[in-house]
This record gives C-alpha cells, structure tokens and sequence, in this order.
C-alpha cells in the first residue's frame, strides 16, 4: 500500500497488524494489483470507515479478527454439507438480530472488512465507477438495507443526487444508519423509512420513482430474493438502473439463501423481470475467480439491470 | 497437506505456517481438515480452527479430536 498518499488505508493496515500480526499476508493480497485510481477510491472508503470507527478503531478491528473466525466457522459448516447452516429469517433473528452483543461485534467487524476484503473493496469501487455514472443528472436514489451507510453517503454526497432515500425493515439498522450519516455530515440530508420491500406501505409512482436503486448484500439474507427483486422493480423510474450486489457461496452467520453460481443470479434477476444491463464477478482475497470458482469460495456477483 | 494445498511435498515442513507456505489460507485449510476427517474419523470442533496455525498445531489438534 502506498504511505503517506493513503494515510487512513495505512492507519488501519498499523492497526490490523499490531494487533493480528498473522493477518499482514492477507492484507497485502487484499490490496495487491490495484492502480493508483482505484486505491485513491479505496482511501476514501478508508477515511469513511475509520470516522464511523472513530477513536474505537482497536475495538473494531478485534471485532473484525473475531468475525474472520465466526466466518471460518460458517465455512467449514459450508465445506462439510454443501448448504449454509441456517435457511429461515426466523433462524437467523433467533441466532443473530436478537442477539445484541453479537450484532454489535458483527456490524463492527462488517465495517471493517469494507475496506480489507477484495470482494468487499471491489463493490465500492462498482459503486463508484460503474453504477454512479449510469445515473442521469440530477438523479433520485434509493437504497436497500444501507447499513453503516458507506454506499448511501457516496450517492447522497454526489454533486448530481438530487434525492437520496434509504429503506430498511429494522428500526434499529435505521438508527444506525441516521447516526452513520451524522457522523459523515448528513444529518437530516437522506430520507430514512421503515419499509419491507416485499410490501412496501408507499406505492410505486412518481413520489416513488427512483433513477438508481441499490440493493447490496441484502438478497442473501432474504428467504424470497427474487420476489423482492420483482417488488423493487416498480419502483424503478423510466431507464432507472438497478445495482444488485449479492454473494456466491458465502458462509456467514445470518446468510439463509445460497446463490451457487453465476448463472443462478442471472436466473434470479431476469425471472423478476428485470434485464442484465452488466454483471461482474468479484473474488475473495487471494483467490483469482477460476480458483474461487473451483473451490467454491465467495465470490461477489455485481448486476446492473434495467 | 501437499494434496489439499497443491503444492510440493518438500515445501511443507514442521515448522511451516500461513506465513511460510503462500498457498496456506484459512479456506485451504478447511479442506485440510475435511480430508483429515474423512481418513482419520474423527471431527474436528470448529471452535478449534483458530489453533491451527502450525503444523505441530494442526497435529495436536488432531490427536486431541481422536480422543474426543
């Protein structure tokens, strides 16, 4: 990684390393061939993380060494039956979301690997360099389960958004979500509603028409994807573009709907009547995708579909 | 552990670790356990993985699964 050209990308690899000194190798490979366009994107995404950290950045990152060893756990469950160990949202809410000290290592440690995951890192840059543009300017944006809000305080921050909207099912991620923004100056700035996108209590029509809609690492956790794909689709406005992030065999604590390949996301995708516009394949750190593809290791599926 | 890592039997040593051996991952070592599992008979406890990070780690690891 570069020095003092990325100085939070370097914050966070001094802090990683001093406290997991075994993990320097994966940190490298994590980063390894990335120009400098892209690494001066991926300190952004840095800088972003390391605020919402702010002075706990240790604690974060013992919960991001915490959460690789609940990920190897998954995927052993994973390698041995061929299925992730959970297949209800039922399951998951009694395993993860009520779970509080869980959630929070887990939502921390998430953070985290935003940056330090290639699959994750190559999401953001996606995001930035490949769905962005596409949208007309001014443009209207909503987003799907926006977590810690990294990808919807890019597209709020965007000189051309003139609408940033945020729906997600629980009122605590929303919380979270709203005090995320605050922290990066976007209070009161993104419109935040409690909405199940399988049944949306606002229909679709002109107050509800959105240019760009984001939807990334939710499908996974959702019994029925494709339906909320097809509830989603309304609400796209004439050639609005859908981004759709989703994982390929991916082992985690609360993921309950497996993707085995490529071609399985495309079916999902245009069974809900939407079109692939452009679909990209991002592998997991240290593995090329013919290698991830063969020993089944996540590889992250990005869609843009129309 | 040659077979499962893909590489030369005269590259793993007694004193190989992640660090030393590049095709050594924490996903590589999963099938390492599965293929010790199958010819061994033995399971090998998950909270264990975090362990095995050394090839007399990995060994004990499997003694002490045989007596489980």
């Amino acid at each position: 990684m570069g020095a003092t050209s990325h100085p939070q990308l370097d914050r966070l690899q001094e802090v990683v390393t001093a406290l997991w000194p075994d993990h320097a190798r994966f940190l490298r490979n994590s980063l390894a061939g990335y120009g400098a366009e892209d690494l001066a994107a991926i300190e952004d995404l840095a800088r972003r993380v390391c605020a919402l950290a702010g002075e706990d950045l240790d604690t974060f990152v013992r919960s991001y060494r915490w959460l690789c060893g609940e990920m190897n756990k998954e995927a052993l469950h994973f390698k041995r039956r061929g299925e992730y160990r959970l297949s209800t949202f039922a399951e998951a809410n009694a395993q993860v979301y009520s779970n509080g000290a869980f959630m929070r290592r887990y939502m921390e440690g998430l953070l985290v690997s935003q940056v330090l995951w290639r699959n994750h890192s190559a999401a953001f840059l996606y995001f930035r360099q490949a769905f962005l543009p596409r949208l007309p300017q001014p443009f209207r944006y909503l987003e799907i389960g926006p977590g810690h809000g990294l990808f919807l305080s890019v597209a709020a921050e965007h000189p051309a958004c003139g609408l940033a909207e945020a729906w997600d099912v629980s009122e605590e991620s929303l919380r979270q979500t709203a005090a995320a923004l605050a922290t990066v100056g976007l209070h009161g700035r993104v419109r935040l509603e409690l909405q199940d996108i399988h049944a949306p209590t606002r229909p679709p029509g002109p107050a509800a028409a959105y240019d760009g809609i984001a939807i990334c690492e939710v499908l996974e956790h959702l019994e029925r994807p494709r339906e909320a794909l097809q509830s989603l689709r309304r609400f796209l406005a004439p050639g609005g573009t859908l981004f759709i992030n989703v994982p390929i065999n991916s082992p985690a604590p609360d993921h309950i709907y497996l993707l085995r390949d490529e071609a399985e996301v495309r079916e999902m995708v245009t069974r809900a009547g939407l079109e692939v516009v452009d679909l990209q394949l991002a592998p997991m750190t240290g593995y090329s995708l013919a290698e991830a593809q063969r020993q089944k290791a996540t590889v992250n599926c990005f869609v843009l579909a129309r | 552990m040659a077979d499962v890592f893909e590489c030369d039997p005269a590259k793993i040593q007694p004193d190989s670790t992640p660090d030393t051996l590049e095709a050594w991952d924490s996903l590589r070592l999963l099938d390492l356990i599965l293929a010790i599992e199958q010819r061994a008979h033995i399971e090998i406890s998950p909270d264990r993985l975090e362990e095995m990070m050394s090839v007399p780690a990995i060994l004990r690891v499997i003694e002490e699964s045989k007596g489980s």
